[in-house]
């Protein structure tokens, strides 16, 4: 596995008390460092780690590559794992996700345009982040508060039922891959 | 200007996890907006419960309410704006966020817009509250998504014996609620729907055998024309294990009689004691009868209703 020499290594939070940490290289080449702790967060890198058997003494030496989240969103993503390494389990009660605080810090690190939540919630999605995946349904749902109909077709972009009937025409109107 | 966030365009489970994470009043909101929008949230299923009468609509969720009044469209107030339900222009008056009055020219075309609309969007247990309104029932219990009516209410001064039968035989779920009057040769001779709670009152039209045929959870039964020999084999009925999903039953009869109730049924007495602050305590002795597979049933008897309820308890836990 071979990291572009170029490439400066981001350090998001130095970690002392923790001594085994881990390498990630994001889709556009830059590299995060990340706990153990705060890397167990995410469920596909810590599967991926596991079946690598990378150890305490390995795990530098081999970055490992996430060709489908770039660097802008790993760093948020690293950034939200620090801060929640150390957080006790949510509470597993039926409404939890509509009742839940964001807390202030969180809330800063999610105020984004919509294009990057998009693409941070596919990331996170894609990294199996639960607590993460929570903060943004919590952003993305929050939009809709005390808004009209009309008002939320602006904000998510939804078609009216004339322009999704003109698009799938169109669609089945355009010529097949062999026609 | 702010971009869109393209909800539509995120993969489903993602959909999931943000449609959870709405209030009922933006999911409301949203269905509204498209055909796909409601489609997306059917989905991933919303349990709400609606409160159905012939012109409202309450819609709750846990602690949230939403409410829709349908009004003719002649009425003074002009509407406020657009919204879809089923591919047709829905015109509303918006009174809160989440109150809204829906404009139509028949009121019962509104009524049957919001309520299919409703049905294809969520998860929904129905409570109608109906007067004469058979016609209500009839929709509901024939719409394709099959809903589950959790309750049926009807409140009338006077039911026509043809509805009458038509509640009785098919309503299939939960609970079967009647309170109004009924003419006074109205007799049953059909089977009973599966609903699990039925309470009548006035409860003259029911006959013995109407009464024995009764396999509910819950009954309770006022001004009946039953008499004590007829609760007798009711409760012997019972105690030869025949009226597995009965747990509680209230009649209400002319004149109680206890002897004659009990007549061949064992009746056990349960003397109990308790202990609080170190001081004991007499309780007063508990009546109750047993059945084949153990249950017991206390029973009481309070002016001229006898009560019944069965115990989870069974004799061996004694």
């Amino acid at each position: 596995m071979s990291v572009e020499p170029e490439v400066p290594i981001v350090q998001v939070e130095e970690v002392r008390e923790n001594p085994v940490l881990y390498k990630i290289i994001s889709s556009d080449n830059h590299v995060f460092t990340i706990s153990e702790h705060a890397v167990k967060l995410s469920k596909t890198l810590w599967d991926l780690i596991t079946n690598l058997g990378l150890t305490a003494e390995n795990a530098l030496d081999n970055p490992i590559p996430v060709e489908n989240v770039n660097g802008k969103n790993m760093e948020t993503i690293v950034q939200f794992c620090e801060r929640h390494k150390y957080d006790e389990e949510e509470p597993e009660y039926t409404n939890y996700i509509r009742e839940f605080v964001l807390p202030e810090w969180d809330r800063q690190l999610l105020s984004i345009d919509n294009e990057e939540l998009f693409q941070l919630i596919l990331a996170t999605n894609y990294l199996d982040i639960q607590k993460l995946m929570d903060y943004c349904c919590r952003v993305i749902g929050d939009m809709a508060k005390d808004k009209t109909p009309e008002e939320l077709r602006i904000i998510y972009g939804i078609p009216t039922d004339a322009e999704d009937d003109a698009l799938e025409r169109s669609a089945s109107d355009s010529p097949g891959p062999s026609g | 200007m702010a971009t869109t966030f393209p909800l539509l365009m995120l993969p489903l489970l993602v959909l999931k996890e943000i449609f959870k994470s709405m209030d009922l009043w933006s999911l409301v909101n949203l269905s509204v907006c498209s055909l796909k929008t409601r489609h997306a949230i059917k989905g991933f299923p919303t349990n709400v419960y609606v409160g159905a009468r012939p012109n409202t609509f309450t819609i709750s969720q846990n602690a949230a309410t939403f409410s829709m009044n349908i009004e003719d469209e002649s009425e003074t107030e002009p509407s406020t704006e657009i919204v879809r339900m089923n591919r047709m222009a829905v015109r509303i008056t918006r009174k809160q966020n989440e109150h809204w009055i829906i404009k139509n020219s028949v009121i019962l075309d509104g009524w049957k817009l919001v309520m299919d609309h409703l049905l294809n969007t969520f998860q929904v247990d129905v409570n109608l509250e109906i007067v004469q309104e058979r016609h209500l029932f009839e929709y509901l219990i024939e719409h394709p998504t099959k809903s589950r009516i959790e309750e049926l209410n009807v409140t009338s001064d006077f039911i026509n014996d043809v509805d009458m039968k038509f509640y009785l035989e098919n309503l299939n779920t939960g609970e079967l609620c009647f309170s109004s009057n009924q003419n006074k040769t109205f007799r049953f001779n059909g089977q009973f729907g599966r609903f699990k709670v039925f309470t009548c009152s006035p409860a003259e039209w029911i006959t013995r055998e109407n009464f024995l045929s009764l396999d509910c959870e819950f009954i309770d039964l006022e001004r009946t024309s039953l008499t004590n020999e007829d609760i007798n084999m009711f409760l012997k009925k019972w105690v030869e294990g025949k009226s597995p999903e009965l747990s509680e039953m209230r009649v209400e009869i002319e004149r109680i009689d206890l002897i004659k109730i009990m007549d061949g049924i064992e009746i056990l007495k349960e003397a109990s004691s308790g202990k609080e602050n170190n001081a004991s305590f007499h309780v007063a002795s508990e009546l109750y009868i047993l059945n084949k597979d153990g249950l017991k049933g206390p029973f009481a008897t309070a002016a001229n209703t006898f009560m019944f309820e069965v115990s989870s308890d069974n004799e061996d836990d004694n």
